[in-house]
């Protein structure tokens, strides 16, 4: 009981009492600026509506389907443009709110008073927040208008504008860790920009093809998945869209809204242990959450997918490759975003805080510290959750992992492992700390990624050899080759660990040398 | 109390701390003194717990800097060498600001900030907006957000940097009034005359090792081993030198002119004031008998070589 009441008190000052929230708030509305910020963005909008309607009503005598079509496209124009200000407002605010900090040096007097990270990144991202939901409020009246109209239902606009502010959490959310580990406004601002963009644009466009490919392989077609929701692509939804759960109807936006809150909540922990030191329980946790939240999605991802696609439940080693490839190309996909947790994963730093300096080059001990030892165990876990949730389900729904998907996840674990061995290895060659070896980490492997392919395509196309023969080479030639040969996919396997194996063995060396370089450097000044 | 236990700090294969270790006690005044770049602003920064050291610790009342962090944070007040006060809130708010991350209760928090105003003498400014402060003002601003929590140690790194002689000198009578609440001050500087004159404990540091640390006299007296008195007579100053050259406890003398010589000497007082006897004895008409003391700045530019890492 006297722990739950330290908590309820510990939440209300986080969630309610937030100095950071208040003082913010106290700064962003205060003067004539933000009345003439909004009176600028009010008349936008009504300018909007008046052209519009002007647009209708000049058209003249028209049947009341056409009018009915027309001032739908006038409610979706609305909201269009509500998500694309919020996309332009909500990662920009935190970002800079947090990084001016930084840059005014007032961030070190709140770093030394006894609040936590979470403390912190939440009343800025309730600060920022707020002024969302603002601008989404703002658009009320408007949006009342194409519901007197009849372009809309209470309802539908309800739902639309919770998505959006749903839409706004994320955005803000996203951009948190980025202000956290940048070190100067522009980038921050730069960076968040690119990040809630690229994922708004591939999430839409993964949600629209993962929808069509569900459609063609005989999924469900009356109405979009819970998870388009997500992107800004299917703002306009249904009321009443749901998703089956077993025996349970759940409403899309309640599982959408669910996701969101999880995945901002991953931000949060993620920006609030790049804040903290070697083993703090932000990273802990950091690290717990990626496992869970990775075995979450690996589970709604294959439940979605093996129990719609009935090809993926007979899955066999089949001659044409089938089954077993669309597992593999299943896995690829999941393992995809691991390419923004490896530069924090996989690089090293002697001249950085504790966090950064490894005391080995695996050690399982060190699985949820943040240590750099801890990197390559917890990159398995990930993949090792992701194989083991992946697989549960398919072979739940009566599939079987055949020997080609088995031996495709090694190669899928050697590359990750490839791509890991890169960070450990720049890490040895760079000087000024684990930022630059995080970005020298990046470039190096999108060179090594993406350099190889356009020459071995020229070799290929100016001589006779097989273009298979050729790729054989390129570390991530199992996203190009057809993965039915079981021969060819153990020889790939063979070549990246080797591979992989050669680049940690010679990334180790280095990182031994350079800390016998440092100790002998300390013991002469001692 | 606060004990500094071995407290180093490294960048790579450079030392910015080499294991300092000290202890201060409430009401110290500590005036810690070194070049730029000598590890001064490393150190409290460590204190701060806003950089983690290398090795080593330091206590505060039992609390770990490293161990227990927040215990830590809950009892000091940090004002760093550069610091950005926000400009578009009244100097109330931003006072009141900190008492909520401090946790100071809401009933209490009015009178807290008064007497914090009082105290920096700043009670006219409290609604006005941190902008229009001078930079005097916002420098006792600052300190006074530092207080907000009645802190038992206080680490001010450069806190008269850019005053004005007037301001500095407010400044140094409010530390002073600090240390005698019982309050344990940590004070960066490189400008020694003004640490000298309300620290009663200094550290010299030089290249990240505590050259030096004590009392501002018991500093000033490790560095200079022989005491060096300063005599004028009416005439024979010449003669005063040689007379006194080989005595017992004197090491050299100096000519500094017909009237003025300079003994270097390293006797207790009692054979100080036995060659005085011998030197009126003997029939030099003395004048003037005084002893040099040296000062925290011949004590620095004696014990660093001023190089910086």
């Amino acid at each position: 009981m006297k722990g739950f009441a330290e908590w309820a008190r510990v939440q209300r000052r986080v969630y309610l009492g937030n100095a950071t929230s208040v003082r913010d708030f106290r700064a962003q509305l205060r003067g004539n600026r933000p009345i003439l910020l909004w009176s600028i963005y009010l008349g936008l909008l009504v300018l909007f509506v008046v052209l519009a309607y002007s647009n209708i009503v000049a058209q003249g005598q028209q049947s009341v389907t056409v009018v009915q079509t027309q001032l739908k496209s006038f409610y979706k124009s609305i909201l269009w443009m509500l998500e694309v200000m919020v996309a332009l407002v909500a990662p920009v605010i935190v970002a800079m709110s947090i990084q001016s900090e930084v840059q005014r040096k007032s961030y070190d007097l709140i770093a030394t008073s006894p609040v936590t990270p979470k403390y912190y990144l939440i009343g800025k991202v309730l600060s920022g927040y707020r002024y969302v939901l603002m601008l989404i409020f703002l658009s009320l009246p408007v949006t009342a208008a194409a519901v007197v109209l009849g372009g809309a239902t209470y309802g539908e606009v309800f739902i639309s504008y919770f998505m959006i502010a749903m839409h706004g959490l994320l955005y803000i959310a996203i951009s948190l860790p980025i202000a956290v580990i940048s070190t100067k406004v522009v980038p921050a601002v730069i960076y968040s920009y690119t990040a809630c963009w690229g994922y708004a644009l591939f999430a839409s466009a993964g949600a629209a093809m993962y929808m069509s490919r569900s459609m063609w392989m005989g999924g469900p077609q009356e109405e979009a998945p819970f998870y388009a929701l997500l992107t800004p692509a299917m703002i306009e939804t249904p009321v009443d869209a749901h998703t089956s759960l077993g025996k349970l109807s759940v409403p899309n936006w309640i599982l959408a809204t669910a996701v969101i809150l999880v995945i901002v909540r991953f931000m949060v922990v993620g920006a609030g242990s790049a804040m903290t030191r070697k083993g703090s329980k932000e990273t802990a946790s950091l690290r717990i959450h990626g496992l869970v939240i990775t075995a979450v999605i690996t589970g709604i991802a294959a439940l979605s997918q093996f129990s719609i696609m009935g090809t993926f439940t007979t899955m066999g080693a089949s001659s044409s490759g089938g089954g077993a490839q669309e597992l593999c190309i299943f896995f690829t996909v999941l393992s995809l975003p691991l390419i923004f947790a490896l530069p924090n994963l996989s690089t090293w730093s002697y001249v950085d805080e504790h966090k950064h300096r490894p005391g080995g080059i695996f050690d399982v001990r060190q699985l949820l510290s943040g240590a750099p030892e801890g990197g390559l165990p917890y990159l398995l876990a990930l993949l090792a959750t992701m194989f083991a949730v992946g697989s549960g389900v398919l072979v739940y729904f009566g599939g079987a992992i055949d020997a080609v998907s088995i031996v495709y996840f090694v190669w899928l674990t050697g590359c990750w492992v490839f791509v890991w061995a890169i960070g450990w290895l720049v890490s040895s060659f760079t000087r000024t700390g684990a930022g630059t070896a995080k970005k020298s980490h990046i470039a190096s492997t999108v060179i090594i990624g993406l350099l190889p392919w356009p020459f071995l395509s020229i070799v290929t196309a100016m001589s006779e050899a097989d273009w298979l023969d050729v790729f054989r080479i390129y570390p991530f030639a199992g996203f190009l080759y057809n993965l039915s040969d079981l021969d060819t996919v153990v020889l790939m396997v063979f070549e990246l660990w080797v591979a992989a194996a050669a680049l940690t063995i010679w990334a180790e060396f280095r990182r031994r040398s350079v800390v016998s370089l440092y100790k002998r450097a300390l013991n002469a000044r001692q | 109390m606060l004990e500094v236990l071995g407290l180093r700090r490294v960048y790579g294969s450079l030392i910015a701390v080499n294991g300092i270790e000290f202890a201060l006690q409430p009401g110290d005044i500590f005036g810690f003194i070194g070049s730029n770049g000598a590890g001064k602003t490393t150190t409290i920064r460590m204190l701060a717990t806003l950089l983690e050291p290398t090795s080593g610790t330091a206590r505060l009342n039992g609390f770990d800097v490293v161990k227990e962090p927040m215990e830590i944070k809950r009892r000091i007040g940090y004002m760093p060498d550069f610091f950005g006060l926000y400009d578009d809130v009244k100097v109330w708010e931003y006072l009141d600001f900190y008492s909520t991350l401090y946790e100071v209760p809401v009933r209490e928090r009015p009178s807290v900030i008064d007497n914090v105003l009082e105290l920096t003498d700043l009670t006219v400014k409290k609604d006005s907006f941190v902008s229009t402060l001078s930079r005097g003002m916002q420098q006792r601003l600052c300190l006074a957000k530092c207080l907000v929590h009645d802190p038992e140690l206080l680490l001010l790194d450069e806190p008269a940097s850019g005053l004005d002689p007037r301001a500095r000198a407010e400044l140094k009578q409010l530390i002073a009034e600090l240390g005698r609440m019982g309050k344990i001050v940590i004070v960066s500087s490189h400008i020694l005359p003004e640490l000298a004159d309300f620290c009663n404990t200094v550290g010299i540091i030089e290249r990240g090792d505590l050259m030096a640390f004590g009392s501002v006299r018991d500093v000033v007296k490790t560095i200079q081993a022989a005491k060096v008195i300063e005599v004028h007579v009416i005439e024979g100053a010449g003669e005063g030198s040689m007379f006194l050259h080989g005595k017992p406890f004197v090491t050299n003398t100096h000519m500094l002119g017909s009237t003025t010589f300079k003994v270097e000497f390293e006797g207790t007082e009692q054979d100080q004031a036995e060659m005085l006897k011998s030197l009126v004895d003997a029939g030099f008409q003395v004048t003037e008998f005084r002893e040099e003391s040296a000062d925290l700045e011949d004590v620095f530019l004696r014990v660093t070589t001023g190089a910086v890492q």
